[in-house]
């Protein structure tokens, strides 16, 4: 808690204080009583403590974290959107590969070469075709339906 | 004038200087904040943004069960960039030459030359950007492009057509719907610093949206097997024969959808290069040709509807039938006359017996009636480029008119005969063909659906049915017997047509020859024509195209899972249903 500056000392205080707004005082003015209102109906002046380093200390090591932790974020923010990119970039490898591999499977699925293999195997077209029906307990209703080596993929 | 008056105006001045130098940036401040505020925020993000291509993936072409016809796939180009090559293109051409497979003297010469070129481009081998990248010569690179691929080779060439070495489609369907497959080139837009190092990304909310980047996938309604039948089949029959070349088309009646699209001779569309125009040409959809007696099945259609012949009466033909100065014969007709009824004169196919029933409908109710069949217009196929065929226009000269019933005197093509003969197979309903069924987007939603075309009435549903009927005897008992497929019942008409000499001025000795048939008769599952251009091992339909639409049609059965008659299924424990490829008895008949 500040100590109440003494009366002698006022004026000499506010001067230095305010160095700009008094006006050159004679001596006798000087001497002459203040033309100010009662001392004790002034309000108390008091004096500021010079701040302690520490707190100086406190609010620079705030910044600082923060700044750091600025960088921090940045740089995680930055690392993982190359990380993202390198991802966008194997999903497209990937898909690629996946659309060459399922050339290759169209190609072998071609009936064109089946059935050259077939013939280089040393098989022949069927000379007749047996159109068989089952007895009624087998019978169930089917619908004829490829195997779904070409259903379209979703992506 | 004291000192503090002093101090005072000078206070005044500086701040009032201060307050207009204040008030000047403000309205600086708000001019470059709103009135120039949207130029200079484009300008900041120009310079701070970069937008990178992504390209697109061209899309695919897949028949109607998904299988792949046409696929991109990656593949990697060699470029040089002579005026930043450290060495001698001689040197630069010895060090590339193993990798690239090429002769040194031609790589030479490509490096020839101070502008910017291709080396090699679109070569399959993954490895060979980190071995060129190995070599560390300046002035040569490897980009990664997307490469066009046809992994079923020559199957439905002539329709499914081919790109360009940019991608470009150049022919068929990859042509017709470019802006469709092509899709739009995407860009995604990075954040650069001073240097244009990338720091961050814009619109990117998801990884996906910049990656899928394609275009839209083409569903056909050609199905692979059955064009694969249509195919070996064809280069069968023009092999044996020795025809110049051939088409068969497959047609699903009850919507008109194409289930083959078999043109031969092909070619392969990854080698676009080495075959010539008149192959590539899909025109069994484009050509046009006299049709000859098949003809005659809408000849006699037409007066059926139009009420002027009744399926019993019958027609006094003979051998020969004189119009003006024109003599019209009979092919191996006996002499004297011949009662035929309709059905008859399809099965012997009667030229004269045809002029007869045509000559019981005027000019304009015949044209008309074969307007509604669609011939002399387009199919809406949607095939760019599409031929219209021609049907003569009136007033008819009665030779023309004689000769229009048996198929002379009016061309058509491929595609448009067989889609109207389709209608007599779907209750008389005309049925748009379709070859392409869906677009999907390249995440599988369905962009646009075409569907099939609403059904015009080109006859009455009995009339088709009488036709049919009629036309069954055709294979039983007429000119159509090598058609027959034991366990079906088959109806179809022959056509064997002399061919205009293309030098004008009458026909020469080569034909058409042309089966287009229906099975089951009862309620058709296919409609197939087979078309023979100049066999030079047979001259009638009934040697060349009759015996191809036969082994066509019976696989095709099978593979659509169509039963033949339940007298030819044999009980589980045993029996075996004839041969479909052996000679039937009609044939031997």
């Amino acid at each position: 808690m500040a100590e109440p500056i003494s009366k002698e000392n006022a004026l000499v205080r506010r001067a230095e204080t305010l160095p700009l707004a008094l006006p050159q005082l004679s001596a006798n003015a000087r001497l002459a009583p203040p033309r100010t209102a009662p001392l004790d109906e002034r309000e108390q002046w008091t004096v500021l403590e010079p701040q302690p380093k520490k707190r100086k200390l406190g609010i620079t090591g705030v910044l600082v974290a923060a700044l750091i932790a600025n960088v921090a974020l940045y740089t995680v923010t930055v690392i993982q959107e190359a990380g993202l990119t390198r991802l966008q970039s194997d999903i497209r490898d990937s898909r690629q590969d996946l659309v060459r591999l399922r050339t290759e499977l169209a190609r072998v699925q071609s009936l064109d070469q089946i059935e050259a293999s077939a013939k280089g195997l040393g098989m022949v077209r069927p000379s007749a075709a047996l159109y068989i029906a089952p007895p009624p307990p087998m019978a169930v209703k089917t619908r004829v339906a490829r195997a779904p080596f070409g259903a379209p993929e979703g992506y | 004038m004291g000192r503090p008056q002093i101090i005072r105006s000078r206070s005044g001045w500086v701040y009032t200087t201060l307050c207009i130098g204040a008030a000047i940036l403000a309205g600086r401040l708000a001019f470059l904040q709103v009135w120039d505020a949207p130029k200079l925020a484009a300008q900041a993000r120009d310079q701070r943004t970069r937008a990178i291509d992504l390209g697109t993936v061209r899309g695919e072409i897949v028949d109607r069960e998904g299988q792949e016809l046409a696929v991109s796939v990656n593949s990697w180009s060699v470029y040089a960039q002579p005026s930043e090559f450290e060495e001698s293109p001689r040197e630069i051409a010895a060090k590339l030459s193993p990798v690239l497979g090429m002769p040194t003297a031609e790589l030479e010469h490509k490096l020839q030359g101070r502008h910017w070129r291709w080396i090699s481009r679109q070569r399959d081998d993954k490895t060979l950007a980190p071995t060129v990248r190995k070599l560390k010569i300046s002035g040569i690179g490897v980009l990664r492009e997307k490469k066009r691929v046809y992994p079923k080779d020559t199957l439905a060439a002539n329709l499914i057509g081919f790109v360009g070495i940019d991608n470009q489609g150049l022919a068929g369907i990859e042509l017709d719907f470019e802006d469709v497959l092509k899709g739009d080139s995407e860009k995604l837009y990075i954040q650069v610093d001073a240097r244009g190092r990338e720091l961050l990304r814009e619109n990117t909310g998801s990884p996906l949206e910049s990656v899928l980047t394609d275009g839209a996938k083409i569903v056909l309604t050609l199905d692979e097997r059955i064009q694969h039948i249509a195919e070996r089949e064809l280069a069968l029959s023009i092999q044996k024969l020795q025809a110049k070349r051939g088409a068969v088309l497959v047609m699903d009646p009850s919507n008109g959808d194409l289930l083959a699209f078999a043109t031969h001779p092909t070619y392969d569309p990854n080698r676009y290069k080495d075959a010539d125009w008149q192959t590539i040409k899909n025109w069994a959809a484009k050509d046009t040709y006299e049709p000859g007696s098949t003809m005659k099945m809408f000849t006699i259609a037409s007066a059926l509807e139009l009420n002027r012949l009744r399926p019993s009466e019958t027609f006094a033909c003979g051998p020969t039938m004189k119009i003006g100065k024109h003599t019209i014969s009979d092919h191996d007709a006996p002499p004297g006359i011949r009662h035929l009824t309709p059905a008859q004169i399809l099965e012997v196919s009667s030229n004269v017996g045809s002029i007869l029933v045509a000559q019981r409908m005027t000019p304009d109710e015949h044209r008309d009636a074969l307007t509604r069949f669609g011939f002399g217009r387009d199919t809406d196929s949607g095939i760019k480029g599409e031929g219209r065929g021609r049907l003569p226009k009136l007033p008819w000269k009665e030779i023309t008119q004689a000769s229009l019933s048996y198929g002379y005197s009016l061309s058509v093509t491929p595609l448009q005969i067989l889609t109207a003969a389709t209608a007599l197979a779907n209750d008389g309903a005309y049925h748009a063909p379709r070859i392409i069924q869906r677009i999907l987007s390249p995440k599988g939603e369905v962009l646009q659906e075409f569907a099939p075309a609403p059904p015009r009435q080109a006859v009455s549903p009995e009339t088709a049915r009488k036709m049919l009927t009629m036309m069954q005897r055709v294979v039983d008992e007429g000119t159509g017997t090598s058609a027959g497929i034991p366990g079906y019942n088959v109806a179809g008409k022959t056509g064997t047509a002399n061919k205009a000499k293309e030098t004008g001025g009458g026909y020469s000795r080569d034909v058409m020859t042309s089966f287009i048939g229906f099975v089951p008769a009862e309620k058709p599952r296919i409609v197939v024509l087979a078309l023979l251009d100049s066999p030079q091992n047979g001259h009638f339909a009934s040697q060349t195209a009759s015996p191809l639409f036969k082994a066509v049609a019976a696989d095709t059965l099978r593979v659509l899972g169509v039963a033949p008659k339940p007298e030819e299924i044999s009980p589980l424990a045993g029996g075996t249903h004839p041969d479909p490829h052996a000679e039937t008895k009609h044939a031997a008949r």
